[in-house]
């Protein structure tokens, strides 16, 4: 199945590492730190990812994220990786494959942050394994 | 605005997120696949771009951010960030110095509530 859900305390400590290796100011809501908005992408690393596991190399093609409120210190967020779409593609380079995942965060039940990743990778996985 | 982006910078994005490949760490990783040095995190680029942004309009708070990767970013080079307010959208593009476009997208802001 390609979806994985992981629950995910999000600490002060955490936002302030993330914030600094992105040179991001930290911000505060109602005396609060939130996370910079790119923050969702270093989830994906509480994550096995049984899917990617034993493709890649990937390129980082596109990137997206939709907030209905901040992620703030001290939130238990539950997050859903899934793979949402797979797509074959000829291009200058050879054969791609599109994969495009959604990672999906709520807190309480209320949705806080749609992330949208295309991963993209190059040369036909399924022609390499037939081969090995 | 623009930045040098340093082999430090990319070693300690990499140590946070956890993305160590090698191809942003190491040069022989990089020359294997064409590469004359290491090449940025996109997400790194991503979130340098909100970043300076953020610094000069801290009354602000990202709600919706896009970006595509167009070409890949080698460390030791000056990426230059634009920023350009079209309607309620902020435009984003990141260049080197001979013009050439690594990544460009979209963000959307909030005032944000103190």
């Amino acid at each position: 199945m390609n979806r994985v859900q992981h629950r995910l305390h999000i600490t002060a400590e955490w936002i302030t590492d993330y914030a600094q290796s992105i040179e991001a100011p930290l911000q505060r809501i109602h005396g609060e730190i939130i996370a910079p908005a790119t923050m969702p992408i270093i989830f994906w690393q509480a994550f096995d990812i049984p899917w990617l596991n034993a493709e890649g190399p990937f390129i980082h093609g596109s990137q997206h994220f939709s907030y209905k409120a901040p992620i703030i210190a001290g939130m238990i967020l539950d997050c859903e990786l899934s793979l949402s779409k797979v797509e074959k593609k000829s291009g200058r380079q050879g054969d791609l494959t599109l994969y495009t995942h959604t990672l999906v965060c709520k807190c309480n039940g209320d949705l806080i942050v749609t992330a949208e990743t295309l991963l993209i990778r190059v040369g036909d996985q399924d022609e390499e394994t037939h081969n090995s | 605005m623009k930045k040098h982006i340093t082999a430090e910078a990319i070693q300690q994005y990499a140590a946070t997120s956890k993305d160590t490949a090698a191809i942003h760490l190491n040069i022989e990783a990089a020359a294997k696949v064409g590469f004359k040095r290491p090449v940025a995190h996109g997400m790194y680029i991503m979130g340098l771009a909100q970043s300076l942004y953020l610094i000069e309009h801290p009354s602000q708070w990202i709600t919706t951010y896009s970006m595509k990767f167009q070409k890949p970013l080698l460390i030791d080079t000056v990426a230059i960030f634009h920023f350009e307010v079209s309607n309620s959208d902020i435009l984003v593009t990141v260049e080197i110095e001979t013009g050439e476009v690594i990544a460009s997208g979209t963000f959307t802001v909030e005032e944000r509530a103190k």
